[in-house]
């Protein structure tokens, strides 16, 4: 996690090529098409490195197909497509996914769960010093503690967590997120959010989050995609200005939030060309 | 006794179920230190609540006790039915305490469960084997198992006179038989664990970057345990069964030999003690491997079955509490 801060801080980006990309994600004229019909259609975008953005638009418009695209589980896409420079062959430990839902393996602990996102052979190598970066995580996420219990015991937004610190474990470069927090209560949801702020505050790692809730991409995001309806592209860009800690009672937020939902409105409404 | 038990275990159940909703609430309010650490303790406390032995729920004991009344009452009371086709309970405890007594009975037990352990370990281990690699790919699935299918379908029957024709009259065959026998539930019920591999859970293998074989080892073979072990058990039920067919065939020991022998010589009681000692010995073994898959599976979050009053157990209550 340190290593990741200073890599980016720095702006001397590790493990990657010549030619030092700005770019932690690039696409350019990405199509994709499912069963004859297209979902993404000369899709272009870019997202700075240790940007926190967010992907919003109308439900069903392949918000979540472009997410797995550029985790490498779905494939078969036209265009270019590349994360730190380096276009994505299939999934890899250098892109973070956290799901809808927590998908904990239900027969492991939690302290196992996160233990599956470690380098391979880490636990077994140096197993004390797994546990302690495991523990680290478990504070991180404010679930000390909870180390011997099993998935089945977990709230829903207890176990969010965990998969939050196993997604972590693995030290992406660039974290995806898919409407992780969209099955939580409320109350849950706000503390979900702020704790990925302060970890992307804390590790700087590249974020883009998939979500549907204009608050939540109000609060979170540096800027806001926000993708036409299918066949996707990336309508509008709106930047977040507001700053932080964000307070939505901030009448700059809320003037924000109206060109967001404006935005959002002609993305979703087909005969308007842009 | 049973009453107390009964009650004491609700208690329990209702115990667990109001924590949970505290450590909820607690989570929403609290610093989660608190709530964790009681996590940490349910999920110890479980485990070691699992090995205590339990009597049995009163409603498990009325349909036995029924029978037994109904045998009393129509033979040592009654008289409905002659001794010479079905003796009293009385009868058939005298004759398994002589059985007993002179260390015959102990000699059967012991040829009969060696034999079934032998057969159904390498029924399973094979079935295991095969159970993987048809799993895992479709080709080896389109190679072997329609032979698999036809073959699972001859009866237990009439694989005997093969088998002793190919492996003599010794224990082979009726091993080899009982094996065939364990085979086939582990068999399906193992590659149908396999194949219903929650696809979401393979995705985060994906994620992480597991290969092929950590991808089998870390997430689809956990994920098809509870299937392996249905499969098991309904395996050892056949091997039970598949055993008497291969012990009433050239045995000289065993109590399949023991049943044949109590016909040949007119001696009902001793076939019902065989029978007895039969369904005893089926239904303690399953019990062990019951034992084996709650503390195996101990993870899972199913159902569990309605209670009596007609309620789904509290959420998080140890699996099989109700059985």
């Amino acid at each position: 996690m340190t290593a990741a801060v200073t890599g980016t801080s720095t702006g001397a980006p590790t493990g990657t090529s010549a030619g030092a990309p700005t770019a932690a994600i690039t696409a350019r004229g990405v199509a994709k098409q499912v069963q004859g019909h297209a979902i993404l259609r000369d899709l272009s975008l870019e997202i700075r490195r240790s940007e926190l953005a967010c992907l919003i638009g109308p439900s069903g418009c392949g918000k979540s197909t472009l997410l797995r695209l550029i985790s490498g589980l779905e494939r078969d896409h036209t265009g270019e497509l590349d994360v730190a420079g380096q276009p994505i062959t299939g999934p890899s430990r250098r892109v973070g996914f956290m799901f809808q839902e927590p998908r904990l393996l239900p027969w492991l602990t939690v302290r196992d769960n996160i233990a599956l996102g470690l380098p391979p052979a880490a636990p077994r190598r140096a197993p004390a010093d797994a546990d302690a970066r495991i523990d680290a995580l478990l504070a991180q996420v404010q679930l000390s503690g909870t180390a011997g219990a099993l998935p089945r015991q977990l709230s829903g937004g207890m176990a969010q967590r965990v998969a939050l610190a196993r997604a972590l474990a693995a030290e992406p470069e660039v974290l995806l997120l898919d409407e992780p927090f969209s099955a939580v209560d409320a109350i849950t949801r706000g503390r979900l959010q702020q704790l990925v702020l302060e970890i992307w505050h804390r590790t700087q790692i590249t974020m883009l989050l998939v979500t549907h809730d204009l608050d939540e991409a109000l609060v979170m995001s540096d800027r806001v995609l926000v993708l036409s309806d299918r066949p996707a592209r990336v309508a509008t860009i709106v930047e977040i200005t507001a700053a932080r800690p964000r307070d939505r009672r901030d009448p700059v937020l809320a003037a924000e939030r109206a060109r967001l939902a404006e935005a959002l409105e002609r993305a979703a409404d087909p005969p308007e060309p842009s | 006794m049973i009453a107390r038990a009964w009650i004491a275990r609700d208690d329990r159940d209702v115990g667990e179920a109001d924590r949970a909703i505290v450590a909820d609430a607690r989570e929403a309010l609290v610093p989660d230190a608190l709530v964790h650490r009681e996590h940490g303790e349910r999920a110890g406390g479980r485990t070691g609540r699992a090995r205590r032995w339990r009597p049995p729920p009163w409603p498990a004991l009325i349909v036995p006790l029924g029978l037994l009344a109904a045998w009393l009452a129509t033979t040592s009371i009654g008289h409905v039915f002659p001794p010479h086709q079905l003796p009293s309970p009385g009868q058939v405890a005298s004759t398994a305490r002589v059985l007993l007594a002179d260390g015959e009975l102990v000699r059967h037990v012991a040829a009969s469960l060696g034999r079934v352990l032998a057969g159904f370990a390498c029924g399973a281990a094979a079935a295991i084997a095969v159970a993987i690699c048809v799993g895992l790919s479709r080709l080896t699935e389109q190679l072997i198992d329609p032979t698999l299918q036809v073959l699972r379908n001859v009866p237990s029957l009439a694989w005997v006179p093969f088998l002793l024709l190919w492996l003599g009259i010794d224990e082979a065959p009726k091993i080899t038989l009982i094996a065939i026998g364990a085979f086939f539930p582990v068999y399906l019920n193992l590659v149908a664990g396999i194949r219903q591999t929650d696809r979401k859970l393979i995705e985060v293998g994906y994620v992480f970057g597991l290969g092929r074989a950590a991808l089998v080892r870390r997430i689809i073979l956990p994920s098809a345990r509870p299937y392996l072990w249905t499969g098991l058990r309904v395996a050892l039920g056949q091997a039970w069964l598949f055993l008497v067919a291969a012990e009433l065939i050239a045995s000289t020991r065993g109590l399949g030999y023991l049943l044949i022998d109590g016909q040949n010589t007119a001696r009902p009681d001793v076939m019902l003690v065989s029978i007895l000692v039969l369904a005893l010995l089926g239904k303690l073994s399953d019990g062990v491997l019951r034992r084996l898959e709650r503390r195996a599976l101990h993870w899972t979050d199913g159902f569990g079955g309605l209670a009596a009053d007609g309620r789904s157990p509290a959420p998080g209550a140890a699996p099989g509490a109700a059985r």
